[in-house]
């Protein structure tokens, strides 16, 4: 191969390597935010459909406490209980992550977060951390390619 | 006396057929390599589901070469055929050589040379993505696609190894195998390298799974010295939890797409999505289970042995292996590079969301490139936690990688 040959041949290889390969994960990026807002549009119609159905359906008082060791009290209140009571020192950003987990935990617009409180710190050592981490970590390979 | 003779020319007949007398120098060192390969599988742990049968396949094929041997065909008299079975006629095709009658007798070939067809019809690569597929979460890159892009640009890696080999007078079939070497990704350039250029599929595999290992070593230095300490801080955004729905659509919309667009990838991405849509699906645990376990375990085995035997020494010990094992290095750090550089690129147009450490996560080699992006970045900020946002890029790599072999084959194939 003379090397005006070889030369010929990376560059077709570079080039159309390069830009077959950007031009295909690019495509599956569009791809996959496209199908992806769309699922969570539907799903979060969906889910204010299911929020306005329980509201009609279910008007009367349940008062349902759910403690499960963590910081979080949260009750299925009355329409008149609406006041939420956050601990002093505990930022918006916090609040805002507890109130989203939940009503991902939960599901149903109708919970919503009353008490917001500090619980005793873990005893739980940084190696047990992460010891935990390890063991919690979804992915489960090693290391096979 | 005649009892002593017949007693030594057996014994100088059994030493004649020994490896002592048939083996050469070439296949006592290939040995000794195999015996240090064995060394860093198990006590360095480097890759050891891997590089342990790959040595071992190494040090059988050295020891008893026709283990690779391929059928054969022999030639024997008739007469003396007869003669050695009590008369009995042999049921063989005859073929007639100077006037006598020859039975043509089918021997069968060495242990490994069946087992390696698997490899050389491409069959134990594509089996083994269909396990890393029932083992790999994609969420970390549903949630953020953008990370297909740092996949995307870690296969830099490939063409410019490929330049790099053709350069070095590697045919082209050879420089593209040589090049995927950069995709980090032992099935892929097995696959890649089995299509093209069968005769270098030993030093290639030894090449590319010696330096996945390596990668803890070899990324680090590089991803240091392309990024500034402010970089290597930056704390990424949490990543949005990614529905069941969304999981399980990627895998068949990723076959269908790539697929049809790039047909020669379709075995390794067909698979790997097949073994993704198994575990996401829920409705297959069984055969998810057998995918990710036993069938992935022993394709594992065959693989890795029958790898390990194409390094004979003949083959092995040549200046095009040096050559092969220094371009595959160049490829890991081409790849890295193009990586963390292209995650510059998107930290500075995000205004800083992105830190330019996942890049590096894009060469594939899951999930280890991932825990380094971790590690390095850690090192600057203990409260940072890298580790999903790179296995973003990471398994973007993967389809990366896949998607460069497809182009590489469709080219020079």
């Amino acid at each position: 191969m003379s090397i005006d040959q070889k030369v010929q041949l990376s560059l077709i290889v570079l080039l159309t390597g390069l830009v077959i390969v950007f031009a295909m994960l690019i495509f599956l990026t569009y791809i996959i935010k496209g199908y992806s807002a769309t699922i969570r549009s539907i799903m979060s119609k969906n889910n204010s459909k299911k929020a306005d159905t329980a509201i009609d359906t279910k008007p009367e008082k349940e008062d349902v406490k759910v403690n499960e060791s963590s910081d979080v009290s949260y009750e299925v209140p009355s329409e008149q209980s609406t006041n939420l009571v956050i601990e002093e020192g505990i930022p918006e950003e916090v609040v805002a992550a507890i109130s989203a987990a939940v009503y991902t935990m939960y599901g149903t617009s109708t919970n919503k977060v009353t008490h917001i409180r500090r619980s005793v710190q873990s005893n739980r050592s940084a190696w047990g951390m992460a010891g935990l981490l390890d063991s919690t970590r979804p992915i489960l390979m090693d290391g096979l390619f | 006396m005649n009892i002593w003779n017949e007693f030594l020319s057996s014994v100088i007949n059994i030493f004649k057929t020994s490896g002592f007398a048939t083996n050469d120098w070439r296949n006592y060192i290939m040995i000794g390599i195999a015996c240090v390969l064995l060394y860093l599988a198990i006590k360095k742990e480097f890759e050891p589901l891997l590089l342990l049968p790959i040595a071992f396949g190494m040090l059988l094929v050295n020891l008893f070469p026709l283990i690779m041997a391929p059928p054969d065909t022999t030639l024997q008299l008739v007469s003396e055929y007869m003669t050695a079975h009590g008369g009995a006629a042999g049921n063989y095709a005859t073929v007639m050589l100077n006037g006598e009658q020859y039975y043509q007798i089918p021997q069968v070939g060495g242990l490994f040379y069946y087992l390696y067809q698997g490899v050389k019809l491409g069959i134990y690569p594509p089996l083994i993505f269909l396990g890393i597929g029932a083992m790999t979460d994609f969420g970390p890159l549903i949630s953020n696609p953008k990370s297909f892009l740092l996949g995307a640009a870690a296969q830099l890696g490939i063409f410019m190894t490929f330049i790099g080999a053709i350069f070095l007078g590697f045919t082209g079939k050879q420089a593209g195998a040589i090049g995927i070497i950069g995709g980090a990704d032992g099935p892929t350039a097995i696959f890649v390298t089995a299509k093209l250029a069968p005769e270098l599929l030993g030093p290639i595999a030894v090449a590319a799974y010696s330096y996945m290992a390596l990668v803890p070593i070899i990324q680090p230095p590089i991803m240091r010295a392309l990024t500034t300490k402010k970089e290597r801080s930056i704390v990424m955004e949490q990543l949005r939890p990614v529905s069941k729905l969304e999981k399980i659509l990627f895998p068949i919309i990723v076959t269908i797409i790539v697929s049809l667009l790039l047909p020669d990838a379709c075995p390794l991405v067909g698979m790997l999505m097949l073994g993704n849509l198994f575990r996401e699906s829920g409705v297959v645990g069984r055969i998810s289970n057998t995918a990710q376990n036993e069938l992935m375990n022993i394709i594992t085995i065959f693989l890795g042995v029958t790898v390990g035997a194409t390094a004979t020494g003949e083959v092995f010990l040549s200046i095009k292996t040096i050559q092969i094992v220094v371009l595959g290095l160049l490829a890991f750090c081409f790849g890295t590079a193009g990586g963390v550089l292209f995650g510059k690129i998107m930290c500075h147009a995000t205004h800083g969301k992105v830190n330019p450490l996942i890049g590096s996560a894009g060469v594939s080699a899951v999930p280890m490139a991932a825990r380094v992006a971790q590690k390095v970045g850690q090192e600057e900020n203990p409260g940072n936690f890298l580790l999903m946002h790179a296995m973003g890029p990471n398994v973007a790599g993967v389809i990366g990688s896949a998607v460069a072999a497809g182009v590489l084959i469709s080219i020079l194939g």
